[in-house]
């Protein structure tokens, strides 16, 4: 018997309406009791490992459903073990990492891969997302059954949309009888073009290629239709328009079965910064405008957004020095999406943590079919202590991500994960 | 005023009265070129390196005499291709060239930025002799200063800048600089070369040319390039001259003093009639001559800024 | 507060008399043409000229702009405006007379040599000053001078002309004093 017991923090667990000073009582992996200090001391065994948390937060331990480890195949840039430890050090004791690895996951013998190769860093708990199509090509469908019987926790082709209507049709037909979600990144390549960035003002004083918002919202727009068809769970990934959140709340409305995402950067950033030509700030999708950035705000708090993800997804630091037309797209995002949500939506004032915290935890695990994100006896082990106060500056020289790029270097951050418990073992702790 | 940028990198950046110094330091070199030694001691032991990754021959040479006639070592560099290949990047190679001892850079590069870029990661002074489809500097400041030269001032006068404004660094420089100097700008092409809110940046769209024509007194005319990568922008070359092209007849209802002005090379019989390109009223040779005593300017103005 | 040194008469007697001396000099067989050194040389060089037309001798008038041939780029900074030199004439087997305000270092009559040898080969090249303040740096000495002055250490000498400045006269300013308008 193995016990590890927290204790002195204020505990919310959103999902069972939990707010309060308790102690948790974590047994051989699973939650045991959460309760009254004195109670919870009785139950621990008296070689309990201890975590104080006095002071601070206990929350199921977060969620992020969208990252990249880029293993197999770009291990320079990230691995499993390395992503994971990024993930846990900046409080995730979840992820789920997406299918365009090279080759692409598209194999339940590639599923077993991410969760041994997991299992072996022995940080996170890294679910993985099978590619919905055989080689993430778009033409014809993978073995998603078989990569569901081994664990599988939904279908993308992450980094394109499936590009045609009828495949999409056959694809969510089929997942929905896997009961899995179709996870989707909307984007129309053919509107896109050449676009390297948002299109707008900035994009044309620029000089650079842009993108409309409308690229992403007409894929959108089309895979509602499909859900709307098939009965099938969309979910999209990291929306960053006005616009999509408008066809999502409406397709919500009417029943139809889509959840979707937000990224920390489309939350904080605008296409102005990048006005100084900086490929850090280069993402699929782009940095929008103002406007866009507020209406996710505003679906955050009216629940047309979901959850909140961060789309870790490292790359060398000389793929980025290429220059912003040819540097690939992507940032990282696991070891600060807490703090920068923190300082800038929390103590910024735009949602209370009540609001922000089951888009961490419950509101993925839900999406993805975790059987996480609570804390209720019986289930995982898994708990993110969080430091709302502790000031920090981003240096991502000290991050465990293999990669540096992330757009907020240098930023004064206030909010902090001390401490990340992956089923009863503490993976992380910082100064608890 | 005293300049103090040590970069070149856009009009954008530039204050009005920073441009109107360049033109004025500019017309001091242009009374160089007239005479039998076209030359002056001025970066005498100085090192000018022209770093051109796309073709340009005009730009290149005008800015290799540029420097020659102020006595300045030059070095030129040339690749073409926009791609620059892995393990050797635009700022690999400039860090190469530098630590040889250079004093200014001027780069021509495919990407827009890359001045930019470059200029953040060396110690030397930056010319943008034209980053992608960002900006062209030098070519905004001797179209002002041809315009200057021509019509005795820039305040006041409506521009049409023709043809593809969305991809052309020509047309935003222009822009930026004639805006400053408080002319007012029209930018004219067929609305696939319109790029998305560019009104932001203080001009008028029009689609229709010879309302252009009528009411323009300077028609700074761009290349066309018919072939990009994201599709033709309009169907044909026959209907892109029919709606935009200049011709004779067509200027018979221009003002009588209209000024026909190209960044060149031009497309004979295409965005201007050769009638026309070598009329009276085109200042076509006339940018390229005042093309040099800007870059002159420009290369001693920026020699003179200390580290 | 710059000491007013001499006062208009006296910049309107020197330039008769630097004249005088100009036509007494005059090298036999050879055309004779005045350029003054932009910005006030060029200005005596108007005022000079004229008094010689006045007395029947109209000679080729020209102005320079040495700042593209100056040897301290590098200190940066006091970028002045720069207006276009301007020699209407041909130079060559000209006798040459360089017209500048002040002459310290010698290093702007440098600059107009090298520039004058851009435009040919004049006979002989004279120069004339109206004040000289001494602390010479190259091997030059004016053929005409207007006066010595004495200068304090960090100071200047200045010359005001009306037709640019707000009258004729001769300042000295000592270190750390406005200049004079």
């Amino acid at each position: 018997m193995s016990d590890l017991i927290i204790t002195g923090g204020r505990v919310i667990d959103p999902a069972q309406n939990i707010d309060g000073e308790f102690s948790v009582l974590i047994r051989d992996g699973l939650v045991e009791f959460i309760g009254a200090p004195g109670e919870a001391k009785a139950k621990a065994s008296a070689d309990a490992e201890k975590l104080d948390a006095t002071g601070k937060i206990v929350t199921p331990g977060l969620i992020d459903m969208h990252v990249h480890f880029r293993e197999p195949g770009m291990e320079a840039q990230e691995t499993i073990a390395s992503g994971a430890a990024a993930a846990v050090a900046g409080g995730f004791s979840s992820v789920a990492c997406m299918a365009n690895t090279d080759p692409a996951l598209d194999s339940a013998a590639d599923i077993n891969f991410v969760y041994q190769k997991a299992a072996a860093a022995g940080l996170a708990n890294v679910f993985p997302v099978g590619a919905i199509t055989a080689g993430r090509e778009g033409r014809e469908l993978a073995e998603m059954a078989q990569m569901a019987r081994v664990g599988a926790v939904g279908f993308s082709d992450d980094g394109v949309a499936v590009p045609t209507a009828g495949l999409l049709r056959k694809a969510m037909t089929y997942a929905k009888m896997l009961g899995k979600p179709i996870i989707e990144h909307c984007e129309d390549a053919s509107l896109t073009g050449e676009g390297v960035m948002n299109e707008g003002y900035v994009s044309t004083v620029l000089g650079l290629p842009g993108a409309p918002s409308e690229s992403e919202e007409i894929i959108i727009a089309r895979d509602v239709a499909i859900a709307r068809l098939t009965g099938a769970h969309l979910h999209v990934q990291h929306v960053s328009t006005a616009g999509s959140l408008e066809i999502i709340r409406n397709a919500k409305r009417q029943g139809v079965r889509v959840t979707c995402e937000v990224c920390p950067h489309h939350l904080v950033l605008t296409d102005e910064s990048v006005r100084g030509y900086d490929p850090i700030f280069k993402m699929a999708p782009p940095l929008r405008a103002q406007a866009d950035v507020d209406a996710c705000l505003k679906g955050l708090l009216d629940g047309t957004i979901d959850a909140i993800a961060s789309d870790h997804a490292p790359h060398l630091a000389e793929a980025k020095e290429q220059g912003f037309l040819a540097a690939p797209c992507g940032v990282i995002g696991l070891e600060t999406m807490l703090g920068i949500l923190l300082l800038k939506l929390v103590h910024g004032g735009k949602i209370s943590l009540l609001e922000l915290l089951p888009k961490l935890t419950v509101a993925p695990a839900g999406i993805l079919g975790l059987g996480r994100g609570v804390l209720k006896p019986g289930t995982p082990g898994d708990v993110t202590v969080i430091d709302l106060d502790r000031e920090w500056v981003v240096d991502p020289a000290k991050f465990k991500s293999k990669s540096l790029n992330c757009p907020f270097t240098g930023w004064q951050l206030k909010g902090a994960a001390v401490a990340t418990v992956v089923g009863g073992k503490v993976a992380f702790r910082d100064g608890v | 005023m005293n300049w103090t940028r040590k970069h070149l990198l856009g009009l954008e950046e530039l204050s009005a009265e920073e441009i109107v110094h360049i033109l004025d330091i500019a017309s001091g070199f242009k009374e160089v070129s007239t005479r039998s030694i076209k030359k002056v001691p001025a970066l005498n032991g100085r090192t000018v390196v022209n770093m051109f990754f796309e073709n340009s021959t005009r730009t290149n040479l005008s800015f290799q005499l540029a420097a020659r006639r102020l006595s300045a070592d030059l070095l030129t560099f040339s690749k073409s291709g926009t791609s620059v290949s892995k393990g050797e990047t635009l700022i690999d190679t400039a860090k190469n060239i530098e630590a040889m001892g250079v004093d200014i850079m001027v780069l021509r590069h495919g990407a827009a930025g890359a001045a930019k870029h470059l200029s953040e990661n060396i110690d030397c002074s930056v010319v943008n002799a034209g980053d992608g489809q960002h900006e062209h500097p030098t070519q905004g400041l001797l179209d002002l200063y041809t315009i200057r030269e021509v019509r005795g001032k820039i305040a006041g006068l409506k521009v049409g800048i023709v043809g593809d404004i969305a991809h052309s660094r020509v047309a935003r420089s222009n822009i930026w600089g004639l805006t400053k100097l408080g002319a007012e700008v029209m930018v004219v092409g067929p609305s696939t070369l319109i790029p998305r809110d560019i009104e932001k940046m203080g001009v008028t769209v029009c689609t229709d040319m010879d309302q252009a024509i009528r009411e323009c007194d300077v028609l700074n005319m761009l290349r066309i390039q018919f072939e990009r990568q994201d599709g033709a922008p309009f169907p044909s070359i026959r209907e892109y001259i029919q709606l935009f092209g200049v011709t004779e007849s067509r200027l018979k209802q221009a003002k009588p003093d209209v000024t026909i002005m190209h960044p060149g090379p031009v497309n004979r019989g295409i965005e201007l009639s050769p009638e026309v390109a070598d009329g009276p009223r085109s200042v076509i040779l006339r940018q390229v001559t005042n093309g040099l005593a800007v870059r002159m300017a420009v290369l001693f103005l920026l020699a003179g800024v200390d580290g | 507060m710059p000491t007013k040194l001499y006062d208009e008469e006296w910049v309107r007697d020197t330039v008769m008399r630097l004249s005088d001396e100009i036509l007494a000099d005059r090298v036999p067989g050879t055309g004779r043409a005045i350029l003054g050194i932009r910005t006030r040389g060029a200005v005596l060089a108007d005022r000079i000229a004229a008094e010689l037309k006045r007395r029947g001798h109209d000679l080729p008038l020209g102005y320079i702009d040495t700042t593209f041939y100056r040897d301290d780029l590098h200190k940066g900074g006091g970028l002045k405006e720069i207006r276009p030199t301007a020699i209407g004439f041909d130079v060559n087997d000209r006798d040459i007379v360089l017209v500048d305000d002040v002459l310290s270092s010698g290093r702007t009559v440098r600059a107009a040599m090298d520039l004058l040898f851009d435009y040919g080969r004049p006979s002989c090249i004279r120069l004339c000053v109206m004040l000289d303040r001494g602390g010479r740096e190259m091997p030059i000495y004016p053929n005409f001078t207007g006066a010595r002055v004495d200068v304090p250490k960090g100071g200047f000498v200045r010359l005001r002309l009306a037709e640019i400045d707000r009258g004729d006269a001769v300042y000295v300013v000592g270190r750390g004093e406005e200049e004079p308008a």
